[in-house]
């Protein structure tokens, strides 16, 4: 019934980054951070523009130390960084595609169409590489250019939306947020020789494609966590799961379903939903029969809240776990609060205006972002429902900057590919979940958080830490 | 059983509202107008600025709203379809289908596909009957889908008027003859129809919980499958219709719950109008619409 409106998410080119801020034993670590309004020297990152940049190497800006404050620590494994042979992926004349001496051309396919759900739009993703360009000069001298090409949430589009970004000639191909659509063009990427560099997927499918990365942690990764979060949380209880009908989805039930085994989890019900199916009340009413206590809604932001309010109608309150976005929060307000929603993500909270408590180790970060949005777009409702998505795409827009910057002035997409294998992105804040590719050259993301809803002094119901970056929280 | 049996009367109820305009509009213009579950989504917009913002009744919303819609109806039917007389019925729907396109736009323009909420016409938490919460709303969906429909037979069987409905777009020259005026026989079918699909819009938002742009659309093809169900042209056979695809539809997703294959539900309801149109092409309730068309 409601429109097929799934999460637009906000292309996000790392939504993992830096190194845990707790270690792997759960201390607390020193994790430096660079300040954004430090003057630094030219051609390092926050340094001034330079159109001859004489730094070679990494940046070293203006390195400050801040003692993180995680909420709760995560066990996390150290990465041990292992060294793989340079890339020669990209041959000559493909290495260089989409990087001038001005300019790094980038290209991103995304849901623009659903992105107006979260009320947003192209320029409003592009505020990052905005306050880089106007303020920094871009990186090494060169401004850089990302432009956004409509994938619909839909995989036949998204191929579609690629070969559009191809025609530009961009230097690196990333991908929205779209469980659905990163397969199709993973394969298209391999056909076509494109860097792409994509979100949340599936390993199933991955499988000896050498032109994809992702930073972000995997759908099997995400069922595994979320199945962590029901042991550790609700042991004793039932669950119930009430999913996405879809192969891109399913691998993630898998995983949850196999980590439930391991941990004694009683499921007592797993329901199949379509993509836009609006009504529930059969799904709801399955869980309730079967006495689930808590029910995993592993679907889209829409279906989630369509699925708690029709729920609440039903007189049906189980604790529910799902992807922690505002949007859903804010939406379903106080239904999203009897109980908490709890959610996993790979992505730090953010709540406008909130810079205490589980906000306070990327403050910096807080401010530093609704400063440029500020600045830059000041119509942008980041208060509203798409604050936290414009905040993920703004971190790994700053993570990236951050890699193009450790590939220094003579990057290539080859050496692009040897500073993700070596990345540790230790300098900048928010300081979310550690880039390891140690395991997997086209993999590096294996943390993820755990959040919880709460109702801000704002009054809005947004979405609070619980534990920022961890592999496994039991 | 029994649980399914309730959750497929609400939701067919519903249907059978929207095949009300389906077959209205047929039955006035020959034709379909694809852009009705829009105008209805529309009309929950027109409600949302009222009720949640200006913070309206709800009755008074939803009055706004449903003159909206008729207005948006008649609009259509004053600036294009009259245009389109000769043309053929087809090109009349693929019309619809620009004005269908056209909604979502401005939709999207002015409100964004961000979810928005609108309060139900009452309040309550409802009755439980066989383990479902039945909502005063869902009460009174039916119980305006039954009002409405009967309504609309009276009108179409006991007036002069009416009568010309039923046979514009069979013999329009007839129409004329008679005196009754087809220029207002045609606006009042495209008005009604969107009237029709605005009030079941806003008497399923709260089922649903939320609305975007394009809402309403999904539920006409399920309005649409009523229809057809209920043979196209018996206001009757739209309820029953509703009644039925409803039902099956629920059924279906009992079958099916546990099954991984995706669209058992849809394909269920699509088997549904096939066997419909193989063995009774002219709907499970022939007999009613055949005393109608006598009428």
């Amino acid at each position: 019934m409601g429109v097929l409106l799934v999460i637009p998410l906000v292309a996000l080119s790392a939504c993992s980054g830096a190194r845990n801020p707790k270690g792997a034993t759960g201390e607390t670590a020193f994790t430096p951070s660079i300040e954004a309004t430090t003057p630094v020297a030219a051609g390092e990152i926050g340094g001034e523009a330079s159109a001859t940049p004489t730094i070679t190497g990494a940046p070293s800006g203006k390195v400050t130390g801040s003692r993180s404050s995680a909420p709760t620590g995560g066990s996390g494994t150290a990465p041990s960084p292992k060294l793989y042979p340079p890339s020669t992926l990209f041959t000559a004349s493909e290495d260089r595609i989409g990087i001038t001496k001005d300019q790094i051309t980038l290209c991103y396919h995304l849901a623009l169409t659903y992105g107006s759900a979260f009320q947003t739009g192209a320029d409003d993703m592009n505020v990052y590489y905005t306050a880089i360009n106007e303020e920094k000069g871009g990186v090494y001298g060169r401004k850089i250019v990302a432009t956004y090409e409509n994938d619909n949430y839909d995989p036949q589009t998204a191929v579609q939306a690629a070969t559009a970004c191809k025609a530009k000639n961009p230097f690196l191909l990333l991908g929205g947020f779209g469980m659905d659509q990163v397969p199709a063009v993973r394969n298209w990427a391999e056909q076509n020789h494109q860097l792409y560099l994509h979100t949340l997927a599936t390993v199933n499918g991955s499988e000896g494609k050498k032109y994809s990365f992702t930073q972000s942690a995997t759908v099997e990764k995400f069922g595994e966590m979320f199945a962590e979060l029901a042991v550790k949380k609700h042991a004793k209880q039932k669950i119930g799961i009430i999913k996405r009908n879809s192969p891109n989805w399913e691998p993630g039930v898998t995983a949850f379903k196999a980590a439930a085994k391991k941990y004694g989890l009683q499921i007592v019900a797993e329901r199949a939903v379509q993509a836009s199916q609006a009504n529930y009340t059969q799904e709801i009413l399955d869980m309730k029969k079967a006495g689930a206590q808590v029910v995993w809604a592993w679907d889209n932001a829409m279906a989630s809240i369509e699925i708690v309010r029709q729920a609440k109608a039903q007189l049906y309150s189980p604790v529910w776990m799902m992807f922690p976005f505002n949007m859903v929060s804010q939406t379903a307000g106080d239904d999203a609060l009897n109980p908490p929603l709890e959610g996993v993500a790979a992505w730090p909270a953010f709540s406008k205006g909130d810079y205490t408590g589980s906000f306070a180790s990327y403050a910096d970060a807080i401010k530093e972002f609704e400063r440029q949005y500020a600045k830059y777009r000041s119509g942008t409702d980041i208060s509203g429902i798409s604050g936290d998505l414009l905040f993920m795409k703004w971190m790994g827009d700053k993570y990236l900057v951050d890699q193009l910057m450790d590939c220094g002035p003579d990057c290539t997409r080859n050496r692009l590919i040897d500073t993700w294998h070596s990345y540790t992105p230790k300098k900048i804040q928010p300081s979310p979940c550690q880039i390891d590719f140690s395991r997997h050259p086209n993999r590096g993301g294996y943390q993820l958080s755990i959040m919880e809803a709460w109702k801000s002094p704002s009054g809005k119901v947004n979405w609070a830490n619980k534990t920022i970056c961890a592999e496994h929280i039991i | 059983m029994g649980q399914t049996l309730i959750l497929g009367l609400i939701a067919g109820g519903i249907y059978g509202l929207f095949a009300l305009g389906i077959v209205l509009v047929y039955r006035g213009s020959g034709t379909l107008n694809f852009a009705q579950g829009e105008i209805g989504t529309m009309g929950l917009f027109v409600a949302f600025m009222l009720v949640e913002r200006a913070h309206l009744p709800w009755l008074a919303g939803a009055a706004v709203a449903i003159a909206a819609a008729a207005a948006v109806g008649i609009a259509f039917e004053r600036l294009i379809v009259r245009l389109m007389l000769n043309a053929t019925r087809v090109a009349v729907a693929v019309g619809s289908v620009g004005l269908l396109m056209f909604l979502l736009a401005v939709e999207l323009k002015i409100f964004s596909a961000s979810p928005r909420t609108l309060r139900a016409p009452i309040g309550g938490v409802g009755k439980e009957i066989l383990g479902v919460v039945v909502s005063p709303t869902h009460v009174l969906s039916l119980v305006v889908t039954v009002v409405v429909a009967l309504g609309l037979a009276w009108m179409l069987k006991k007036t002069d008027f009416g009568l010309g409905v039923l046979a514009a777009a069979q013999d329009p020259v007839a129409v004329r003859l008679v005196g009754v005026p087809l220029a207002r026989v045609s606006a009042f079918v495209w008005g009604a129809g969107a009237a029709v699909s605005a009030l079941a819009a806003l008497l399923v938002e709260p089922t649903v919980s939320v609305f975007t742009p394009g809402f309403a659309s999904e539920l006409f093809l399920r309005g649409l499958a009523a229809a057809v169900v209920g043979g196209l042209t018996s206001l009757p056979g739209a309820f029953v219709g509703g009644l039925v695809v409803g039902v099956v539809e629920a059924g279906a997703g009992r079958v099916f719950a546990a099954s991984s294959l995706p669209g058992l539900k849809s394909l269920t309801v699509l088997v549904l109008i096939l066997a419909v149109l193989l063995v009774r092409p002219r709907g499970l309730v022939a007999g009613l619409k055949s005393k109608e068309e006598a009428a």
